[in-house]
C-alpha cells in the first residue's frame, strides 16, 4: 500500500512538472521554428556517454560535445549576422 | 727597228721606275701592317690607301692637286654596305645582344626565385622544437575532466546504501542535514602513441574518512592524525587498450578492444550510459554494491552487419576486490554482458535492445579466512562461511532508446551479492561496524542487547551475511525531453529484496528518483530532483529465533560481572523491535561538467 501511495505521488509529481515545463520558452537564440531544422542542438540529442569527450547522437549521426559546440557557435554567428 | 730614244727620256724612265719600285715597297709595307691588324686587333678589314699621282712627274702625293689623279693602293676593298644598312645591322646586332642578355638575366632571375622558394621551404621546415612537440602532443594526447557535484538536503535521514562513492550521509535523527558535495572529479588523460594503442589514466577524488588516532613516532612522542575527511586523489582508471584486436576478422568486428589494468566494469559503465544520468544517481546493480571499476582484463566490441550493430558485448576477468582495495582472494571474478539489437542499432543504444548480464565471483577475502570462524557479536561461527562463498549477479534488460527519450526495464537476481556492508555503505549503525566489547564470546559485565541499534545490527548480519542469500530486483528507468526545450524529465525506480529467503524481510526496499534536467550546453548539465529510499514493510517485531535460522547471533552472552552467579548469562531478546530502518528522503541539485 505504501508502495502504491509513493508511486501515485511520483506520477503526480512527474505530471505536474511535465505540465509546467511544456510551457517553457525555447532557449535564447533559438526560435521554435529553428528547433524543427536539422541543426543538431545538444538538447535534441541522445546522450551516448559522458567523458572526454562526451558523445551525442543527433539526426542519426554521432557528434562529440566539441563538434556540437562548434556547430552551435557558428549558427549563433549566422543569426547575429542576419540580424 | 725601234725608234731611237733620247738620253733624257731614258733617264726619266729610270727615275720613274725607281719611284714606282719605292712606292710599291712602301705599299707592301703598309699592306703588311694593315693586313696584320684584323687578325691581331680584330678590327674591321682595311680599306687600302688613296694617293694622288702627278701625271707629269709620276710622283705620288697625299693630297689632290692639279694634274694629279687618285690612285688607290692596297687590297681589294670588300663591298661596303651603304651606311643605312650598316647601321641597321649594327642595331640588329645590338638588339640581338640585348635580347640575349635579357634572356640570360631572366633565366638567372627565375633560377634565383626558385632557389629562394626552395630555401623558404627548408626554412619553414625548421620550426621551433616546442611547436613540433605541441603538434605531436595535440595528435597523441588528450585530457579532460568529469566532475559531479551539487547540493543535497536530506529532509529525512536514515541508514542505507551510498548514492556515490564519496557520498556518505548521516543516520537517523539528523533530519534536514544538508551539504554541498563534490561527488566525482576525474582527471582524464588519454595517450595515443599510435592510432591503435591507448593508455588512459584517470585519478579521482575520495573522502579520506577513518579513525583519527595519534600516530606514535617514538617512545615518548606522537603525531596527531590528519585523517579529517580530506578530499584526496586516487587512481580510478589506468589501463592499456588495443583497438584492433579483431580487425583481422573483417568489418563486422572492427572496433573491438582489449583492455588491461584498472578498467571499467563491462556492465555498470554501460548501464550508466544507458540511464544517461549517472551524475544524479547510481544504476541499480551499482547501488546494490557492484563496483564500477576493477583491475583485470576485458574485451569488448560490436558485431555489425553493414552499418548497423546487432550485438554489443563486454567480457572481463577481474579481481574480486574493488579498484581501491587490496586483492586478497586467490580466485577471480568473471563478468559478461551481451546486448542484442534485433533491428540493428545505428548508434549506441539506438532502438530496441535486449541485454543480459552475468557475474560470477567471490568476496575479497584471503583463502584462510574461512577457518577463523568469526561471527557477529557473541557468535563464534561465520554464517556459512560467507567470506569465502561464491557470489553471482545477473540481470536481464529490455530497453528502447531514441534521440529524445529512452526507457528500460530490468530484472535482477543475485546470490550472496548484497551483504549488510552493502546495505550500510552510505551509513549504518556504529555498533554494526564496532560491536560493543560485551558482545563477544568472552562475554561482559553488561548485556549488549540493550545497546542502541545492536539488535538491529545483529539482525542485519544474520539475514544478509550468511552464504545462502538470494537477491531479487525490479527496475524501471528512463528520460524524455520536454519538446523544444533543453529540459528532460528523469526517473528511476528500483525495488530490491536483499534476501528472498526471509519472510517479510525488514530490509526489502525500493527507491525512486524523479527530477528535471537542464542541458545548459554541451558540457554542463544541472538537475533538480528528489531521491528517496523507502523500506517496504511496516514496522513489525522480528523473531530472533527466526533470525537465528540464518545466522546464530542472538545467543546468551556470558555475564562476567563481579558477584554474578557462575554460568550466568545475558539472555537475548525474543524479538527485535523496530527492525525496519527509517526511510531517507532528499532534495538534490546535481551538476555535471564533462570536458
Amino acid at each position: 500500500m505504501k508502495l502504491f501511495k509513493s508511486l501515485a505521488r511520483l506520477i503526480f509529481f512527474a505530471t505536474a512538472i511535465y505540465g509546467c515545463a511544456t510551457q517553457a520558452a525555447p532557449p535564447p537564440g533559438q526560435s521554435p521554428q529553428a528547433a524543427a531544422t536539422p541543426i543538431p542542438y545538444v538538447q535534441n540529442c541522445a546522450v551516448l556517454n559522458t567523458g572526454t569527450p562526451s558523445r551525442f547522437a543527433c539526426n542519426g549521426k554521432v557528434y562529440t560535445s566539441f563538434q556540437l559546440a562548434k556547430i552551435r557557435e557558428e549558427e549563433a554567428k549566422k543569426l547575429a549576422a542576419n540580424q | 727597228m725601234k725608234p731611237p730614244q733620247s738620253q733624257p727620256r731614258r733617264n726619266s724612265m729610270k727615275v720613274r721606275n725607281w719611284k714606282l719600285a719605292a712606292i710599291a715597297a712602301m705599299t707592301i709595307a703598309i699592306l703588311a701592317i694593315t693586313g696584320w691588324r684584323p687578325s691581331l686587333a680584330q678590327t674591321p678589314p682595311s680599306r687600302g690607301i688613296t694617293l694622288y699621282e702627278d701625271l707629269k712627274s709620276g710622283a705620288l702625293y697625299r693630297k689632290p692637286g692639279r694634274g694629279r689623279v687618285a690612285v688607290t693602293l692596297g687590297l681589294d676593298e670588300p663591298a661596303t654596305p651603304p651606311p643605312a644598312i650598316a647601321r641597321e645591322q649594327v642595331q640588329q646586332q645590338i638588339k640581338q645582344n640585348n635580347d640575349e642578355l635579357r634572356a640570360e638575366f631572366q633565366a638567372n632571375q627565375q633560377k634565383l626565385a626558385q632557389e629562394n622558394a626552395d630555401l623558404q621551404v627548408r626554412v619553414n621546415k625548421i620550426e621551433p622544437a616546442t611547436l613540433d612537440y605541441l603538434d605531436s602532443f595535440k595528435d597523441r594526447v588528450r585530457f579532460g575532466t568529469l566532475v559531479y557535484g551539487g547540493y543535497k538536503l536530506y529532509t529525512h535521514t536514515g541508514f542505507g546504501p551510498q548514492q556515490f562513492d564519496n557520498n556518505s550521509t548521516l543516520g537517523p535523527g539528523n533530519n534536514l542535514y544538508n551539504s554541498f558535495d563534490l561527488d566525482r572529479a576525474y582527471l582524464n588523460f588519454y595517450f595515443n602513441p599510435t592510432p591503435d594503442w591507448t593508455f588512459r589514466v584517470t585519478p579521482d577524488i575520495y573522502r579520506a574518512l577513518g579513525a583519527a588516532t595519534p600516530a606514535s613516532t617514538s617512545h615518548n612522542s606522537a603525531l596527531g592524525s590528519n585523517l579529517s575527511g580530506d578530499i584526496s586523489y586516487r587512481i580510478k582508471y589506468a589501463y592499456l587498450e588495443y583497438n584492433k584486436i579483431l580487425d583481422w576478422a573483417g568489418p563486422a568486428t572492427k572496433g573491438s578492444t582489449i583492455q588491461i589494468g584498472s578498467i571499467s566494469n563491462p556492465f555498470v559503465s554501460w548501464e550508466e550510459d544507458l540511464t544517461t544520468f549517472r551524475y544524479v544517481t547510481a544504476s541499480p546493480w551499482n547501488y546494490a554494491g557492484l563496483t564500477s571499476a576493477q583491475l583485470g582484463l576485458a574485451i569488448s566490441g560490436p558485431i555489425k552487419y553493414g552499418e548497423r550493430t546487432f550485438i554489443d558485448y563486454g567480457l572481463a576477468a577481474l579481481d574480486n576486490s574493488k579498484y581501491n582495495q587490496f586483492e586478497e582472494s586467490d580466485t577471480k571474478q568473471f563478468i559478461g554482458r551481451v546486448s542484442y539489437y534485433p533491428f540493428g542499432s545505428a548508434w549506441r543504444f539506438q532502438g530496441l535492445g535486449i541485454t543480459g548480464f552475468y557475474d560470477y565471483g567471490y568476496n575479497n577475502n584471503s583463502p584462510d579466512m574461512g577457518s577463523l570462524n568469526t561471527g557477529f557479536g557473541p557468535s563464534t561461527t561465520t554464517f556459512g562461511h560467507v567470506n569465502n562463498a561464491h557470489l553471482t549477479r545477473w540481470a536481464a534488460l529490455l530497453h528502447y532508446t531514441a534521440e529524445t527519450w529512452g526507457i528500460a526495464a530490468e530484472y535482477d537476481q543475485g546470490h550472496n551479492s548484497f551483504t549488510a556492508t552493502n546495505l550500510f555503505s552510505g551509513n549504518g549503525p556504529s555498533v554494526f561496524f564496532t560491536p560493543p566489547a560485551s558482545a563477544s564470546s568472552a562475554g561482559g559485565t553488561t548485556t549488549p542487547y540493550t545497546v542502541p541499534y545492536y539488535n538491529f545490527s545483529a539482525l542485519s548480519a544474520a539475514l544478509l551475511n550468511n552464504s545462502r542469500t538470494v537477491q531479487q530486483g525490479f527496475d524501471v528507468f528512463g528520460h524524455v525531453q520536454i519538446p523544444e526545450t533543453p529540459f528532460r524529465l528523469l526517473g528511476l525506480f528500483q525495488f530490491f529484496e536483499p534476501n528472498t529467503h526471509v519472510n517479510s524481510d525488514p530490509f526489502d526496499f525500493y527507491r525512486y528518483m524523479v527530477g528535471v534536467e537542464w542541458q545548459v550546453n554541451e558540457f554542463i548539465r544541472i538537475a533538480i530532483d528528489t531521491q528517496n529510499l523507502n523500506f517496504y514493510h511496516d514496522q513489525t517485531p522480528f523473531s530472533t529465533a527466526y533470525a537465528n535460522k540464518f545466522g546464530d547471533v542472538f545467543i546468551p552472552v556470558k555475564d562476567t560481572a563481579t558477584g554474578a552467579a557462575k554460568g550466568a548469562t545475558f539472555a537475548p531478546p525474543k524479538t527485535v523491535s523496530d527492525p525496519v530502518p527509517r526511510d531517507t528522503h532528499a532534495i538534490e541539485l546535481n551538476m555535471e561538467f564533462a570536458f
